[in-house]
């Protein structure tokens, strides 16, 4: 669990960090959003110690990060944006090194070493120079490295950089598995994947944080409450009426798709009301087929763009 | 509306306050780590400082602890007795005559200046040690020396020893032994030892108990100078001066010892009985002469017959050596005589340095009054040769043996007086002791001469040994050329190359993992 | 510390680095022995102080990557966010180079027993002059340290060791240039010649007392002064000092 409590980060005159207080969860993937510039990254530094904040607290499972720095670091596992690697090490070294810098018994580093590689898909390049190896695997052996001592409370950021789509997919999967047991921040710019894997999304805009909540929330709270799209085959007038007519609902409207025979509502529930049920079975007991029904929610990007556009 | 206009004012300045305590709050942590960092630092700075400041300046010799070469910085029990038997108001100076070096490492210093600041720590005040540069002060010169005896305007470098008005000077290259065989081989000094403790303990002691016995010096006889031998005796405690040949030549009452330093003129009818006279009331002395330019013509007549009544022959030829292990740069007459057993006391080395030397023999008819015996031999291979109208040395006398180059004839009563007569001026020249100092083995040796002719000399002279620095010698036959050539093989050229390949190996082999 | 100990004195053998020191170290200490063994006299102290002068050579060659590629390639922030402390990550770095002057330095072992074999000795000043080098690339190694903190790029690192150690090493001369600066510019100002001097001595004194070299240049004699021993030590140590808190400030910094 994470505590992050009043942080502020004066740069001169300038407030890099204005303020910034959020919690992450055990076991939960939280997405961490905002513009360049926005303070992402020096929020995520102070949070894992590389930088001190002017004012305001962090606190990992209990630890201040200032006053038991050790304590708090141990449990951290951290993926900056520039993956710290050694160049002129193998793979296979620099994963020893990591391992007797973060503390991890000797007996145990082969077999916890072999894990993560295999973990994180690195396992064919263990013997390999890390400055000979693409963009993709250099970054693995970033994730690999903040995987080392299985810390608690992992920080990414951007881990996907750089790979392939298929290798995009493992990491995910990977971040989901993970997150059965640990406490993981991500920030990336691919705003579908954040989508996909966080539970919550915090996004920060100059400093300071402009929304917290689940993905959900978010989209709803901008667009009030879900509208749903119909296509079907039927009269407009008739069927727009009909809808009107279910309790719930609290406007119709009618769009041409231009196909012959196919008409598209949108249809706007009052706050609060799930009413897909009830449209599904008045169509159906009228006889009209339903060619598309689906939920409208804005996407995270139009949350984040109307969000972040101030 | 005076009020209304000052309000807004007020407080504007009230919101920019709040704007900067605020600023102040939020910048406090920073402020107070930085204030504690740099102040950090600032305090460590001090500390260090000041804790070596005060271990340097306070404690620094205390805690400085000599394992040199045998204490060779630290002077000896003997030398500390000797200042320990001084007066309690007893002022020695030692001065020298240069700017005190700041670095005296693989100076020629290096061994002087620690070992006299011991002297002076040592000495409860008795002694004191002072560098003074004598071309920025040259008053020291008359303060040191009012007569001018020791012209110490032209001794820069070199020590000066004050007692009482009465002086001593030492020349720091005196204070080493020399590697002769290095010396004779690449003409390069060597220090195998070091003798600065005993030179500078004996000019002291024969400063302060003053002259015990009395030298002359035959002048007249066209001999070279005597300076350097007559330093050897002064730092002996034997007074040096000269006695003029004369109509009325007498060997005064007072002379301990009387030298003839290679003449190269025959002495008087006068002086030979002066001298046998001299020499039968107990008298000793030293005759030195050689076979040279100066005197090859020279027959010596009255010299020889003195001589001869003694048992000694002076031939008139020049011993030639062809032992090559005695020969020095394969020169016939610079070559090595061995001391003979009943002399072997003279000293640690077992040949000495002759040069252009005469064969000396027994006369056929003994005179038993005197007891003769060689002091100095050369090896068996030894040969004579006289020079030929173009001074090439032509052999005279092909059959090799051992010819002796230094005998003793003592007169014998209770108070045997004593006649060493050397036919090598090495002994005793300025010629000689300029080029191999007053350090060298012949030194030495005629050092111990003296002392067993003038007993009570032997007295005011401390003994401390030799220091030796010799251990930096290579063991010839282990360190050959062919040695060094394959040091410097592999040092040079084996390993770098291999630590050069070594990277290349492993740049390569890395770079493609 | 350990951690760091052992992946800086590796690299010092994974990249061409180490291997180049060492070269250089061998090849010129065995010239200098080399001449010593052809004159048939071989002081081990005297040639263990002629080294002294590849401190300069040397020690921006290995200190130069120290921080300022770490800086470079972004894995300082490793060392700011493991659970280590700053100052063992400063230890482990310096201590890897000492090592590696440490096997370096197995050049003059081999000599000495070189010496012993032909018959030469091998005196009390030889210690004097091991630890007095020892000490002396302590302070130096962490000037260089020092240098690398200051910078992210390499080359400016070994050029600002380059200068310190240069500086170091010059002291007593500069010390007597300063003096002789400060009398000339009394002498404008009318001041009596014997306060000149003084002044003069005064601060050459003062800027040369600080000059290891001549500190030290007496162990070689065989004599021990544990005052110079601490300053070097001292210094090194405040030297490391610095870069530690230097490579603090980052962290609290408001820049």
């Amino acid at each position: 669990m994470i505590e992050i409590k009043n942080l502020v980060k004066h740069y001169g005159d300038k407030k890099a960090v204005n303020d910034i207080s959020f919690t992450v969860k055990d076991n939960e993937i939280l997405g961490f959003l905002g513009p360049n510039g926005a303070g992402k990254t020096t929020t995520m530094n102070i949070i894992t110690g590389y930088l001190s904040s002017t004012s305001g607290s962090v606190k990992i499972n209990g630890h201040d990060i200032l006053e038991e720095p050790a304590l708090a670091k141990k449990d951290i596992g951290y993926l900056p944006e520039q993956p710290p690697l050694y160049l002129d090490m193998t793979v296979d070294e620099y994963l020893k090194f990591i391992c007797d810098l973060k503390q991890v018994p000797a007996k145990e580093r082969k077999e916890h070493i072999s894990q993560i590689m295999d973990m994180v898909g690195i396992s064919v390049v263990s013997g390999r120079l890390i400055g000979n190896l693409s963009k993709g695997y250099k970054q693995r052996v970033g994730l690999a490295q903040a995987l080392v001592g299985d810390p608690p409370i992992l920080i990414l950021d951007e881990p996907t950089v750089g790979l392939d789509p298929n290798q995009i997919i493992g990491i995910r999967k990977l971040i989901k598995q993970l997150s059965k047991n640990h406490s993981i921040i991500v920030s990336s710019h691919i705003l579908s994947e954040i989508q996909e894997i966080a539970d919550r999304v915090v996004i920060i805009n100059h400093g300071k944080v402009a929304a917290v909540d689940t993905i959900m929330d978010l989209s709803q709270r901008l667009s009030g409450t879900s509208k749903i799209l119909m296509s079907f085959n039927g009269p407009a007038k008739d069927v727009s009426a009909r809808l009107k007519m279910i309790p719930g609902i609290a406007d119709v409207s009618i769009r041409n798709p231009g196909v012959p025979g196919e008409v598209e509502i949108t249809l706007a529930p009052k706050a609060g009301n799930d009413v897909r049920a009830n449209a599904f079975f008045m169509m159906a007991k009228s006889g009209w087929p339903i060619l598309e029904f689906r939920s409208l929610n804005p996407s995270l990007e139009e949350v984040f763009l109307s969000i972040t556009a101030g | 509306m005076s009020t209304n206009e000052k309000t807004p004012v007020k407080n504007v300045s009230k919101v920019s306050k709040n704007a900067t305590s605020n600023k102040k709050h939020k910048n406090e942590r920073a402020h107070q780590l930085k204030i504690y960092a740099v102040g950090s630092v600032l305090i460590l700075l001090a500390i260090i400082l000041l804790a070596n400041v005060l271990l340097d300046k306070v404690l620094g010799n205390a805690l400085t602890f000599d394992f040199s070469v045998q204490n060779s910085n630290v002077i000896s029990d003997a030398s500390v007795q000797f200042l320990d038997s001084l007066p309690q108001d007893a002022k020695i100076r030692i001065v020298g005559l240069f700017e005190r070096p700041s670095s005296f490492y693989e100076t020629k210093y290096q061994y002087i200046v620690p070992l006299l600041d011991d002297y002076q720590k040592k000495s409860n005040g008795k002694v004191t040690v002072e560098y003074v540069d004598i071309t920025k002060n040259p008053g020291i010169i008359q303060q040191l020396d009012p007569t001018n005896s020791y012209n110490l305007k032209t001794l820069t470098g070199w020590y000066v020893v004050s007692y009482n008005g009465k002086l001593d000077v030492i020349d720091p290259v005196s204070c080493y032994t020399i590697d002769t065989d290095m010396l004779n081989e690449t003409n390069s000094f060597i220090a195998t030892g070091i003798n600065t403790e005993y030179t500078f303990t004996n000019s002291m002691m024969s400063l302060v108990k003053g002259f015990t016995n009395k030298a002359y010096f035959v002048t007249g006889l066209k001999e070279n100078g005597s300076t350097q031998f007559k330093r050897l005796l002064n730092g002996m405690g034997v007074e040096a001066v000269d006695l003029a040949v004369s109509s009325g030549f007498k060997v005064p009452a007072d002379c301990n010892l009387l030298i003839l330093n290679g003449p190269n003129s025959d002495i008087t009818e006068a002086m030979y009985s002066e001298i046998k006279a001299y020499v039968e009331k107990g008298g000793k002395v030293i005759i030195s002469v050689d076979y040279s330019a100066d005197n090859v013509n020279e027959a010596f007549p009255n010299l020889n017959r003195l001589l001869n009544d003694m048992n000694i022959i002076v031939e008139h030829s020049m011993v030639s050596e062809n032992d090559p292990s005695y020969m020095l740069n394969s020169k016939i007459n610079d070559s090595q005589a061995d001391v003979t057993d009943m002399f072997s006391e003279f000293s640690s080395e077992k040949k000495m340095h002759i040069t252009l030397a005469r064969p000396l023999s027994l006369t056929a008819a003994l005179n038993s009054n005197y007891t003769t015996d060689a002091v100095l031999v050369t090896s068996k291979s030894a040969t004579k040769s006289v020079a030929d109208e173009n001074n090439q040395a032509k052999q005279i006398d092909s059959n090799p043996g051992k010819i002796n180059v230094a005998m003793r004839t003592a007169y014998n009563t209770d108070k045997p007086g004593e006649v060493y007569v050397f036919s090598t001026v090495n002994f005793t020249s300025d010629v000689y002791y300029e080029q191999f100092t007053l350090s060298d083995r012949n030194a030495d040796f005629m050092k111990s001469c003296v002392r067993s002719m003038l007993p009570t000399s032997a007295q005011y002279n401390i003994n401390i040994p030799v220091k030796r620095l010799d251990g930096n010698r290579l063991n010839d036959n282990k360190a050959t050329t062919s040695a060094g050539t394959t040091v410097m093989i592999v040092f040079m050229i084996v390993l770098p190359v291999i630590l050069s390949s070594m990277a290349v190996i492993v740049y390569n082999k890395r770079k493609n993992l | 510390m350990q951690a760091i100990f052992k992946r800086e004195f590796l690299s010092y053998f994974r990249t061409p680095v180490g291997y180049v020191a060492m070269a250089i170290f061998t090849f010129i200490s065995g010239f200098i022995f080399y001449t010593q063994f052809a004159s048939g006299y071989v002081s081990i102290s005297q040639e263990i102080i002629t080294l002294r002068a590849l401190f300069i050579v040397i020690v921006p060659i290995i200190t130069m990557s120290m921080f300022a590629e770490d800086r470079r390639r972004g894995t300082e922030i490793l060392y700011y966010t493991s659970p280590i402390e700053m100052f063992s990550v400063v230890a482990g770095k310096f201590l890897a180079a000492m090592a590696l002057y440490f096997v370096m330095f197995i050049n003059v072992f081999i000599h000495m027993i070189v010496v012993k074999a032909c018959g030469g000795t091998v005196d009390a000043g030889v210690i004097g002059s091991i630890l007095v080098f020892f000490f002396l690339a302590a302070l130096f190694i962490s000037i260089g340290l020092l240098a690398s903190v200051l910078t992210d790029n390499m080359i400016i690192s070994a050029i600002v060791a380059f200068l310190f150690i240069l500086v170091t090493q010059l002291l007593s001369v500069i010390g007597n240039y300063c003096g002789t600066a400060v009398s000339t510019i009394m002498s404008y100002m009318g001041i009596a010649a014997s306060t000149r001097t003084a002044a003069n001595n005064a601060v050459s004194g003062f800027i040369g007392w600080f000059d290891p070299f001549t500190k030290t240049e007496d162990f070689s004699l065989g004599l021990f002064s544990v005052s110079a021993l601490v300053f070097c030590i001292s210094f090194a140590l405040f030297f490391l000092y610095l870069s530690f808190r230097i490579l603090e400030k980052k962290r609290w910094s408001q820049k």
